[in-house]
């Protein structure tokens, strides 16, 4: 075995891994929802068991990060960091129901950052791991993971952890801000399509008229989206419209998606080659027959990249709209915030991120698809 | 048949095309050629409308091009350029079916149209057909553009430096293979190239542009018999042009019944090989055989000037 390791990466996440787990706080104890708690460190919180697992994890990655970099041994070191990152949530799930076992029902137990380091850094290595496979391989993954996460909390696994027991409590008008949440992205990212692709096609197709149109949306984008938020109530409330509410979240998320749509619309028509539009042309296609089947088919990847970005942004910026009144996941983001109820953030934060990340993955999916039929 | 009358081209005050005339009968073969910047692939696209002319009249097939809407005018014009524009995300199969689908033909005629393309190029289609334009040569994706212009039946063919980009020996095939499509489908075709010999094969006329004006049309053997002036001598050849003369010339139309000695020529080369020959093996005279290898008679030197 060489002493440099051939996969650095790996080893640092692996070393960074094994030291939170070994010294950082895992897991805090509080004795409500609203203090903060004392931490509590892997070693003095598991039994032997749960510890020499995920000491076992660490080494297999430590070891693995030595490996020559094979196929073999990079699907060795992937099934070893999901191993790890699904036995992450299992431990933290076991600890805290046996600490809630014994201990007053107010205490809350929450994650600690040993926790979250550790499951970013295993998060990461995933990520890269998966980089290099195939997209079956990747969908499988990925719902492996999701799955077994799922399985877990539906038998109770998590109850005793803090943001369960805020999602108890919630569990109503979490199903009702979440399907408010995914409602404003669908109706925006809708609304901004059907402004911002015909918008794109002119531009792609208007000498000059770029300018004007990138200058303004580029102006827009620079406002802060608290503030833009503010900006609309009173011309809003002015035209009866409302100021507050899903009304003005909807404009404002649409100012903000049109940027990249159009953008992305112009560049992948203009990034078509020029003599396919030519030899179109030379055939006896139409403007709009050339449209549909030349320039929008070979610009869609680009399209998609754009669609990417539009999604994940609004995704992200309909959890500020919660401040206007326009519900969604930032209810409970603002909620918590106001109460000082960390895991009442969380609750509305970690959906929307998986919400983006589950968007983002699907598209991502759907690009390369489209990419493979010709890959020239 | 195409025609062109007082065809003239001009961006502001930059004329491209200046004057332009001259006609192309029906089922003949046309090569375009003259140096870069001399507006030939100009005058090709104001035959098909990608650019609009400012003045003058073309007529293809005895209409004038102004009188019917440009998308129908290119559906009955077969279109091929140099960078082939095979559409990178259709098989070739839809590439081919491209016009036939613009025109609405249906389904079962455009399978039979796509088959008897193949067949007429000696392409397979069972390895071919389902593939994308990325997994074929360059010479394959050249037929294919060919075919695909030629899908709709059209009578005029327009090609733009089809081979340009190919390298000497499937250019020189494709060639072959497009004298060969000519003489079986009659097409009218108008070809631009810059390459001197592409053209004398091909062409039954020739028509050289300089500075978007016409400087000499007519057939190969009366451009290199009688140039115009020294700027059409020079660009066919200019030492070399008695060379370019003799390789028009077939050996089986300067046959001798004499006998000759050594290994024969076929009756069908060039004159330019029998006089390559004659040089390597210090004679004067040289044995014929036919097609069928048989002894066809002989080929003297001096017939070679005759």
């Amino acid at each position: 075995m060489r002493l440099v390791p051939r996969n650095s990466v790996a080893f640092v996440l692996g070393l960074v891994v094994i030291a939170a787990c070994a010294f950082g706080s895992f897991l805090t104890e509080a004795p409500n929802r609203l203090t903060s708690g004392y931490p509590l460190s892997l070693g003095e919180a598991a039994d032997k068991p749960l510890l020499m697992v995920l000491v076992s994890c660490g080494v297999a990655l430590l070891a693995g990060s030595f490996a020559p970099a094979t196929k073999r041994n990079a699907l060795a070191l992937l099934a070893i960091a999901m191993t790890a990152l699904l036995y992450l949530f299992f431990t933290a799930g076991r600890i805290a129901t046996t600490i809630m076992a014994s201990a007053p029902p107010a205490t809350r137990v929450s994650f600690g950052w040993a926790f979250w380091t550790s499951g970013a850094c295993l998060a990461i290595l995933i990520f890269l791991a998966l980089q290099k496979r195939e997209t079956w391989m990747r969908l499988v993954i990925v719902a492996v993971v999701a799955v077994a996460l799922t399985l877990m909390a539906r038998a109770g696994q998590f109850d005793g952890l803090s943001l369960m027991r805020e999602y108890a409590a919630r569990q109503g008008d979490f199903a009702v801000e979440l399907t408010r949440h995914c409602l404003l992205v669908l109706i925006s990212v809708g609304i901004a399509l059907a402004l911002g692709v015909p918008l794109g096609i002119y531009v792609a197709r208007t000498q000059g008229a770029g300018k004007v149109i990138f200058g303004t949306l580029n102006l827009l984008q620079t406002v802060p989206s608290i503030a833009l938020f503010g900006l609309l109530i009173a011309p809003l409330s002015a035209l009866g419209l409302g100021g507050i509410g899903m009304v003005p979240a909807v404009i404002a998320l649409v100012l903000y998606a049109l940027l990249p749509i159009v953008r992305n619309t112009q560049t992948g028509i203009i990034g078509v080659d020029r003599f396919l539009i030519d030899a179109a042309a030379g055939m006896g296609m139409n403007s709009r027959q050339i449209f549909w089947r030349v320039e929008l088919p070979l610009g869609m990847p680009v399209f998609v990249a754009g669609l990417r970005i539009v999604i994940v942004q609004t995704i992200g910026l309909a959890v500020v709209a919660a401040l206007i009144g326009a519900g969604g996941l930032g209810s409970f983001v603002f909620e918590g915030i106001g109460e000082y109820a960390i895991d009442l953030v969380l609750l509305g934060a970690i959906p929307a991120i998986l919400l983006a990340l589950t968007a983002d993955f699907l598209l991502a999916l759907t690009a390369s698809l489209l990419e493979r039929k010709r890959t020239a | 048949m195409i025609e062109l009358q007082h065809v003239g081209k001009s961006y502001g005050d930059k004329t491209i095309i200046a004057d332009l005339s001259f006609t192309v009968e029906r089922g003949a073969f046309c090569a375009v050629i003259g140096p870069s910047g001399s507006g030939k692939s100009t005058s090709l696209r104001l035959i098909n409308r990608l650019i609009d002319l400012t003045s003058g009249t073309i007529r293809v097939g005895g209409e004038d091009i102004m009188s019917l809407p440009p998308e129908q005018l290119r559906r009955r014009i077969g279109y091929a350029i140099q960078s082939v524009g095979l559409f990178p995300h259709w098989t070739i199969e839809d590439n081919i079916a491209t016009v036939p689908r613009l025109l609405k033909w249906s389904e079962a005629k455009v399978k039979q149209r796509v088959e008897e393309l193949f067949a007429l190029l000696q392409l397979d289609p069972a390895t071919t057909r389902l593939k994308y334009p990325h997994q074929l040569s360059g010479g394959q994706q050249q037929r294919i553009g060919v075919a695909r212009a030629l899908a709709a039946d059209p009578d005029i063919l327009l090609m733009d430096e089809p081979f340009g980009a190919l390298d000497p020996l499937t250019r020189q095939s494709l060639r072959t293979e497009l004298a060969r499509i000519h003489k079986a489908t009659g097409k009218t075709i108008l070809l631009v190239t810059h390459d001197i010999d592409e053209a004398l094969e091909l062409g039954d006329v020739i028509a050289i542009l300089r500075d978007g004006k016409l400087v000499q049309f007519g057939t190969p053997a009366d451009i290199l018999a009688k140039p115009a002036n020294d700027f059409v001598r020079d660009f066919m050849g200019g030492a070399s042009l008695g060379l370019k003369l003799l390789s028009l010339g077939h050996v089986r139309d300067h046959l001798r019944p004499d006998a000759a000695e050594g290994i024969a020529v076929p009756a069908d080369a060039p004159l330019t090989e029998a006089l390559s020959q004659m040089v390597l093996r210090r004679t004067d005279r040289l044995p014929v055989k036919d097609t069928n290898g048989k002894p066809a008679g002989s080929i003297f030197l001096s017939d070679l000037v005759g």
